[in-house]
């Protein structure tokens, strides 16, 4: 079925939607795994300690026990990690433990009961180090060190042009130190997944953001060749970045390789709240200089965040952090410094726009200080240095042509003077406020690639391949889009095989807000190179010239009678070929040098504004966003309605990070006390976008899903500081931070 | 989780019986603070007896002289949109539509509130106010509690082991009006951080205050009262919020959580007072 009608760009119901809503579909925990073993894990009780001994006797004799296992039985080398070179943690505690919560024993049992009660019954001996809940407190002299090379995880330097030249000859100098909060990712799915032994493949279903570098970390904690694992995605429940490092994973693989029998586990929410990745906390003290018209001169940011006790995507979120130090505008003078430093909390890894939320609250509140200081409005503060086409960024890249970020501007400005002064009220103050926001698509200035397939499957149609995991976000929705555009096909007509390292070929993470934009190219590559193999191929029957032969869905045409997909294809295979497009895309970086931070660290970048107003109760400093409009430049919408979606979720999530989640490390088990907005606490969000089209992507595309959640934080803080007066530096800008800031007010 | 006997009564006397029949048995209504208790392990009992199929603990009768006697199984939903305590107390109504979220309320029961007796529980400062008092059915019959009686400590009633919490007397209010304010960390499901209830009746000359979440036990507080009483006006609800701050400081003391909380009192007594009268419009 041709499609004469564009699938690009057009809404229509997702293939998950249904089966969703009606709870039909399957995520790991719901599949039947007949014989399955249960697990359990013995965890830390420790923050810092050596292990001196670890008796599982009590456990082992307990009935319906089969097995407990120690770092011991880890065939592999015992130690993964997402990043190649922090490859630092243990899947079971090996010598020491480094944070409350740590796996330290495994336990495989035929009832889930049983198996709990076991790994509690698993004594270890520890013997305390000195914990470090702080960076501060991990680089002091004195302090204990949490791995061999010491404290400090990462440091990453920037610098561009003269700063200190520029300071000293600015008209105005606004400085402040920032600070963000520890922050669970709180995906409604928690962490769960189970293994079989296929022959003599160990195959794991998981809920995963990245089932080929779980594929790669599994060989390597398991000792097998690349073959011997496999690795499927389940449907996934949300991840926000928290399903990209390893969890369920690699004790299912474990207990099923050894045993021999299926083995299955689900974190109940406390183990998850306990042992997987948080957003990092950040300390970020900022300098700014502009000369009397607001022209920025220069940034001077040192950045610092708690990587906790392992570094997962520490690296990547110090280093991208840096790269966005100074947000959507024209900076010429730059220095950076910004560090990842290990603590003995859980381990802080990906979430949601890595670091880059924590420093646009920096520097949208210092684009507020100096428009204060000169008496600037501030977004034409903010227009009047935004970024265009051409411009260098503080790496020293030069920009191309899909820069969106004057247009978001002007936007919000037509819409901030739309909503005029809010009436007057004895009660409350109220605010409007403005963040905007850069975000480089992709991995930070490495090789970052993805690869699809497009094949003719057994009714004559066509399969798309790709590991892409679709993790909720809506991928597998966008890449068929791409697909049935450039086929010319409804996307109903291609059938998906997704995420399964069996079949298909690695995508590269869903994360970095880089699968419509990576993937998108692969598949439209796949698709391309699969319609010019099918014509070249029909030349070669019809003996037709190429220019006369056209594509036509299902099969070729311009000969006396169309030629189908499946006799191309069995041509094809009698010559021992095959009909087959493959795709693949990177796009294209330059690394950072390690001492300027100097480089092109993505292709192309997202850029977006938002705008809140809010109310501030007089008597409790109780906060609503009462309305939040947002404009996004995305590129393209391959699936509008999906680029909505991303944007109202993202923005619900910044409220949770502008007003109340703060991860209390001592005291957060379960959602009893870590508090995320509700429904009553998210305003209707208006949500827009712009399609400045990025000439390297699919039909323009870049991506949504980070940028989403980037500027709402900002701009709730400089709304309330808009409304009172007093501007609110740490995160959250909870009861109490908001109830002082009306107390300064009162005082002034 | 162990499993253990569940046991649904559906007369008073029979569920005294079962009560008294072993140890370890325990009440249980909408379940919503136990079942929390139990998964944490704090509370193991041996078997639950569900009381909430029990007539006299269901329902709202109008007693005579225009007071109620509201059913202690009675689910915060339910008392949100009855009409009848609506119209008598409208402050009760209030405070158990900001109890958790439709989810909970549609469960939780206010007799399950009152009996947890825990500080920031939300009909406590409206019961405080309403002056209701309290009705129980054990192995010695009825009794009936003020809520000074009623009230031991924070977590500790004193409805007995066997005993069974039936109805809460509210009395009628004539010709006053009353507000609830509640502030916690978010709109629902969020524990209160601080709660206030005020009935204020210029006309009859009386005003009551209480305050949630900032005292160990419910109770009014008189000083406020008495401010409000000098004039039922702006100056008087400025003042009351004052009185209600100096005595929560004098009974809590100066604790980290009270450098919000303390001021806050004032402020959001002032509030509730300014809602109750309309002496200018509150959103
Ligand atoms: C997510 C969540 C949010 C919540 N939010 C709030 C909130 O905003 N405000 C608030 O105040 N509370 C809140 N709660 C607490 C709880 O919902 C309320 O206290 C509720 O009213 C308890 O009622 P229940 O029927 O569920 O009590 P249950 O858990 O069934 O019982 C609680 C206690 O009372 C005893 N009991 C119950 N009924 C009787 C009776 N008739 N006679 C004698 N003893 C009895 C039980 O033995 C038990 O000790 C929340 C709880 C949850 C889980």
């Amino acid at each position: 079925m041709s499609s004469l009608e564009k699938v690009v760009g057009v809404d229509g119901d997702r293939r998950d939607t249904l089966s969703k809503v009606t709870g039909r579909e399957r995520f790991s925990g719901d599949y039947k795994v007949p014989g399955a073993l249960a697990l359990a894990i013995a965890r830390s009780t420790e923050a810092h300690a050596l292990i001196k001994n670890i008796d599982s006797s009590k456990a082992q004799a307990l009935p319906w026990v089969v097995r407990v296992f120690t770092a011991r039985d880890v065939p592999g080398e015992n130690s993964y990690g997402i990043i190649p070179i922090t490859k630092d943690q243990p899947m079971l505690a090996e010598g020491k433990v480094r944070f409350k919560g740590e796996a330290v024993a495994l336990v495989a049992a035929e009832t889930l009961e049983a198996a709990r009660e076991a790994a509690a019954l698993i004594r270890v001996d520890y013997e305390p180090l000195k914990a470090s809940f702080t960076p501060e407190e991990a680089l002091a002299d004195g302090a204990d060190k949490i791995h061999e090379k010491g404290n400090l995880c990462f440091e990453h330097d920037s610098l561009m042009g003269d700063p200190d030249k520029a300071f000293a000859e600015a008209a105005v100098v606004v400085e402040d130190t920032y600070t963000t909060s520890s922050i669970e990712h709180s995906y409604m799915e928690p962490e769960s997944g189970f293994a079989v032994m296929e022959d003599d493949i160990v195959a794991v279903t998981v809920s995963t953001q990245n089932p080929h570098y779980d594929h790669a970390d599994l060989c390597r904690l398991l000792g097998l060749e690349n073959d011997k694992v496999r690795v499927k995605q389940a449907t996934t429940g949300g991840g926000f970045g928290g399903k990209l490092d390893l969890s369920v994973h690699s004790y299912v693989a474990l207990a099923t390789l050894l045993t021999g029998r299926p083995s299955r586990l689900t974190y109940t929410r406390e183990e998850s709240f306990a042992a997987s990745a948080k957003r990092h906390s950040f300390t970020m003290k900022y300098r700014t200089a502009a000369d009397a018209e607001g022209n920025l001169l220069a940034v001077d940011a040192e950045l610092i965040a708690d990587t906790g006790a392992y570094a997962s995507y520490g690296v990547a979120v110090a280093m991208r952090a840096a790269v966005h130090a100074a947000g959507p505008y024209m900076v010429p003078n730059s220095r950076v410094y910004s560090r990842a430093v290990y603590t003995n909390h859980v381990f802080s890894g990906a979430m949601r726009g890595f670091g880059v939320p924590q420093v646009a609250l920096a520097h949208e509140s210092q684009m507020e200080k100096i428009a204060a200081k000169l008496g600037i409005d501030p977004i034409e503060l903010r227009l009047k240095n935004a970024l265009k086409p051409g411009d260098k960024t503080i790496t020293g890249q030069v920009l191309g042509d899909s820069v969106g970020i004057r247009e978001c501007l002007e936007k919000i400005k037509a819409v901030r003077d739309g909503w005029g002064a809010a009436a007057d009220d004895p009660d409350c103050f109220r605010g409007i406020g403005v963040g905007a926001m850069l975000y480089g698509i992709g991995n930070t200035g490495v090789s970052n690639p993805s690869t699809a397939q497009i094949r003719v499957n057994e009714a004559g149609g066509v399969t798309l391949y790709t590991g892409c995991a679709d993790i909720g976000q809506g991928s597998d929705h966008a890449l068929l889009a791409i697909c049935a555009e450039t086929l010319g096909l409804s996307r109903e007509d291609i059938a998906l095989v997704r995420a399964d390292t069996k079949l298909t070929t690695n995508a590269g993470a869903t994360s970095a807000s880089r699968q419509t934009y990576i993937s998108g190219n692969a598949v439209k590559d796949a698709s391309e190179k699969f319609m010019a193999k099918a014509i070249e191929e029909t030349a070669k029957i019809t003996g037709k010239d190429i220019a006369d032969l056209c594509f036509t869905g299902t099969g070729v045409k311009g000969a006396e009678r169309e030629v189908t997909l499946t006799e191309i294809a069995e041509s094809l295979k009698e010559q021992g070929n095959e009909l087959i497009g493959e795709g693949y895309f990177d796009p294209e970086t330059v690394p950072l040098d390690h001492h300027t931070g100097q480089g092109k660290p993505y292709s192309t970048y997202g850029f977006a504004a938002q705008l809140t107003r809010v109310h501030v109760d007089k008597a409790t400093a109780e906060v609503k966003v009462e309305k939040l409009f947002a404009v996004h430049d995305i590129g393209k919408a391959i699936y509008p309605q999906g680029v909505i979606g991303q944007i109202s979720g993202g923005s619900a999530m910044g409220v949770g990070l502008a007003l109340m989640e703060e991860f209390d490390h001592a005291s957060d088990k379960n959602f009893d006390t870590y508090l995320i907005p509700t429904v009553l606490d998210v305003p209707d969000v208006e949500a827009s976008f712009i399609e400045h089209a990025e000439p390297t992507g699919p039909y323009g595309a870049k991506g949504v899903g980070e940028p989403a959640l980037i500027p709402t934080a900002p701009a709730i803080v400089n709304a309330i500081s808009d409304a009172v007066g007093v501007r609110i530096t740490s995160l959250p800008a909870n009861l109490e931070r908001v109830h002082r800031a009306l107390q300064l007010m009162g005082g002034k | 989780m162990a499993k253990r006997e569940y046991l649904k009564p559906t007369t008073l006397h029979e569920a005294v019986e079962i009560l008294a029949a072993a140890p370890g048995r325990r009440i249980v209504a909408g379940g919503t603070d136990l079942m929390v208790y139990i998964r944490e392990g704090k509370e193991a009992p041996a078997a639950l007896v569900d009381v909430t199929a029990i007539p006299e603990l269901n329902g709202v009768q109008k007693l005579g002289d225009g007071a109620l006697a509201v059913g202690a199984a009675m689910t915060h939903s339910m008392i949100g949109s009855d009409p009848d305590i609506r119209a008598v107390a409208p402050v009760l109504s209030d405070a158990s539509s900001s109890v958790g979220a439709v989810q909970i309320r549609n469960l939780a029961t206010i007799g399950g509130n009152v009996v947890n007796g825990a500080v920031a529980a939300d009909t406590l400062s409206a019961l405080a106010v309403l002056d209701a008092a309290f009705l129980t059915f054990g192995p010695e019959g009825e009794k009936r509690y003020t809520i000074e009686e009623f009230f031991l400590a924070p977590g500790k009633t004193a409805v007995g082991v066997g005993e069974v919490l039936t109805k809460i007397l509210i009395p009628a209010q004539p010709g006053a009006s009353h507000a609830f304010i509640k502030v916690a960390r978010r709109r629902a499901a969020a524990i209160s951080r601080l709660a206030v209830s005020v009935i204020a009746n210029p006309d009859g000359g009386y005003a009551r205050i209480a305050v949630g979440a900032v005292l160990p036990k419910p109770g009014r507080i008189t000083p406020a009262e008495e401010a409000l009483k000098e004039g039922f006006d702006l100056a008087a609800a400025k003042a009351a919020g004052e009185a209600a701050k100096a005595h929560v400081l004098s009974i809590s003391g100066e604790r980290p959580s009270m450098v919000y909380k303390l001021p806050v009192v004032s402020s959001a007594v002032e509030k509730a007072v300014i809602k109750a009268l309309s002496l200018r419009e509150v959103k």
